[in-house]
């Protein structure tokens, strides 16, 4: 049996690597709660690589404006086609930033339009329940004052399956951290990161 | 004066005597000659048929031959071979004690079948061989072509009746065949892990048009979990187990194929042992992936694989790697087993080359078509099934034998001809003994 591999997408634009401690946390949180067969660490994987292809789930984030190059477009597309798993988050959670204006545009460019996940998709409940939708973060709550609440993720459907998962509402600052700090929190604010990949290895 | 008289009275009497003799003679030559011709008759009557309008035609003049009780054989002589319905006629005439020998080209040989695939699709295999280029065709119009020589298979959905004639003579069918039965097909129930091969396995079934059930475990505790889980002929046409967490069920599934239903085992499922006791063969050591494979004609080099050892005597191998068995299937009671070693195929359909995830899925598809029970739900034909003729040739020679070049061809009206004739016979006959009656009377004997 294959084992899961948390890869990172790295794209030439932008800042790809803004979340370094999500691969180890998320890891750690799979191994906690589940019994799939992991990879313990995660692989970093060129967007514009067939390499790729070996990956059938990538996650990517940033902060920065996003432009892919032709051949990471034509990657994606290809990875997308084939039945591959992307799950974008946005790394500053507000509404008009650069990466989310510029990340969506690349997505619906490349791969289709982004619609609104209904808050009762299975992806809520396919593990732990999270019976309103997707978590909310501590930044969109107080993080940077604003108050600004994402009520939906996003996700580009190929056929009835999700191909692109995007969230803007920066798990990417709610998970980088040391995965030993998980034991000081009452409530483990990974969790949500089970349902998205469980569901991504079950449909 | 008196004696001279006399005498010309005696000399009448004489030539009129000698007269009636002769009539008597003619009559009785007659009567003769009438007796030779019923001899003859009698001793080898036959009657030959021709006809050029095909073998349709000869029906009627094989029915109207077979009433007459003189006819003891009959011989076509037709310009196409008889169809279907002509052999089924000659063979009851022959059965009925009238011999009948037939000459006429034979077409070229050939073989079309048509049966239902168990496949989501309702799709069919039509499987086609011939001595000369075809054209296939069903009801819709004009489905493929088929190069002389060959034999294939194609998979299909034919509407009504098939048929197929040569390139070269558009006129008239070669053979025909069509779709007997539909099949019941039902759900694929998936047992494994979650990972990668669960998922694409699930994907590709789904993008084939199966219904799939799944149980896919996440946790000692946890599993996600679409349909109804346990073994049932009554709901899945197959089981595809892709690993051992499928223990709880392992008895059920091992019932669920000697009761009828398909299973496929994964390599990683050979550690349950109610499976092993079902499977084709066992597990040998793992064979590594071959570099650069998954992009090339032979994609399955590309995964690994682990050989299926120690094949059972009544298992068969359908596919092979480098000698080892990868591919096989066994009946299991009544139902069927096959075990693939290849594993992490999902690499295929993600890494592969151009139209690999249409392969990928089409080659689980045809996995699943090979084990899975489809009971038929009776005829899906319209018409009778007396229409189709799947190998005219063969059939031909099965039914009524070679044709017979060396027959003789007597006329047809020859026997018509005769009987004028016996009337002419017996008009002379009665004719002659009338003469001879009334010349008698008119000599004053009785």
């Amino acid at each position: 049996m294959s084992r899961f591999v948390f890869a990172t997408a790295q794209y030439q634009s932008g800042n790809w690597d803004s979340a370094p401690l999500v691969p180890p946390n998320i890891i750690d949180t799979l191994a906690q709660y589940t019994s799939l067969d992991l990879a313990p660490v995660g692989a970093i994987v060129p967007l514009g690589s067939p390499s790729l292809l070996n990956f059938p789930f990538v996650f990517l984030t940033g902060h920065l404006p996003v432009r892919f190059t032709d051949q990471e477009r034509s990657m994606l597309q290809r990875f997308v086609e084939r039945g591959g798993f992307l799950f974008v988050d946005d790394h500053n959670h507000d509404i008009d930033g650069a990466f989310h204006k510029t990340a969506v545009e690349e997505i619906e460019r490349a791969i289709g339009p982004l619609r609104n996940l209904p808050n009762n998709h299975r992806l809520y409940n396919c593990f732990f329940e999270f019976p309103d939708g997707p978590p909310t973060t501590g930044h969109e709550l107080n993080g940077w004052g604003d108050n600004l609440v994402h009520e939906h993720l996003l996700a580009t459907m190929h056929g009835d399956r999700i191909a692109v998962l995007y969230s803007n509402k920066d798990y990417s600052s709610e998970w980088n951290f040391h995965p030993r700090t998980k034991r000081f929190l009452s409530v483990d604010p990974t969790r949500f990161a089970v349902n998205v990949i469980v569901h991504a290895l079950t449909r | 004066m008196r004696s001279l008289a006399d005498s010309a009275q005696r000399g009448g009497r004489r030539v009129r005597g000698a007269i009636e003799l002769a009539l008597r003679s003619l009559a009785v030559l007659a009567v003769l000659a009438l007796l030779v011709l019923e001899f003859m008759d009698s001793d080898s009557a036959q009657r030959s048929i021709a006809t050029a309008e095909g073998a349709e035609s000869a029906l009627p003049a094989i029915a109207a031959a077979v009433r007459d009780p003189r006819v003891h054989d009959v011989h076509l002589e037709l310009a196409t071979a008889p169809d279907a319905s002509t052999r089924d006629l000659i063979r009851a005439v022959r059965r009925s004690g009238v011999g009948v020998t037939w000459n006429a080209p034979l077409p070229p040989a050939g073989l079309l079948s048509v049966e239902p695939l168990a496949s989501p699709g309702q799709s069919q295999r039509l499987t086609v061989a011939s001595e000369v280029p075809l054209i296939l065709a069903d009801d819709a119009g004009i489905l493929d072509s088929v190069p002389a020589g060959a034999s294939v298979i194609l998979g299909a959905h034919v509407s009504g009746s098939l048929r197929a004639w040569a390139a070269s003579d558009s006129a008239r069918a070669l053979a025909t065949a069509m779709v007997r039965d539909s099949l019941h097909v039902r759900r694929v129930l998936v047992l494994g892990m979650a990972g990668w091969e669960s998922r694409f396995v699930t994907v590709a079934l789904e993008e084939a048009g199966w219904n799939v059930d799944a149980r896919l475990g996440v946790s000692p505790t946890a599993t996600v979990a679409q349909g109804v889980i346990r073994p049932d002929t009554a709901r899945h046409s197959a089981v595809v187990v892709l690993d051992s967490s499928a223990a709880p069920y392992s008895n059920a599934i091992a019932d669920y194929a000697r009761s009828g239903g398909g299973v496929i085992l994964l390599p990683d499922a050979l550690s349950l042992r109610a499976l092993r006791s079902v499977a084709p063969g066992g597990r040998g050591g793992l064979m590594s992936a071959e570099d650069g494979m998954l992009a090339s004609p032979e994609p399955r080099h590309g995964l690994p694989m682990v050989p299926i050892v120690g094949v059972r005597d009544d298992s068969f191998i359908l596919e092979d790697r480098d000698g080892a068995a990868a591919v096989a299937i066994r009946r299991t009671g009544a139902g069927r087993v096959l075990q693939t070693g290849y594993q992490e195929s999902w690499r295929w359909r993600l890494a592969g080359g151009e139209g690999a995830p249409v392969a990928h899925r089409a080659w689980w598809s045809s996995l699943v078509q090979s084990v899975a029970y489809a009971p038929s739900s009776g005829s899906a034909v319209s018409q009778p099934w007396t229409h189709a003729d799947e190998t005219p040739v063969a059939a031909l020679l099965a039914t009524i034998g070679p044709p017979d070049e060396s027959a003789p061809l007597q006329e047809a009206d020859t026997i018509e001809s005769r009987g004028i004739f016996r009337w002419w016979l017996f008009g002379i006959a009665i004719l002659a003994l009338l003469a001879e009656w009334a010349s008698r009377r008119f000599r004053g004997l009785a």
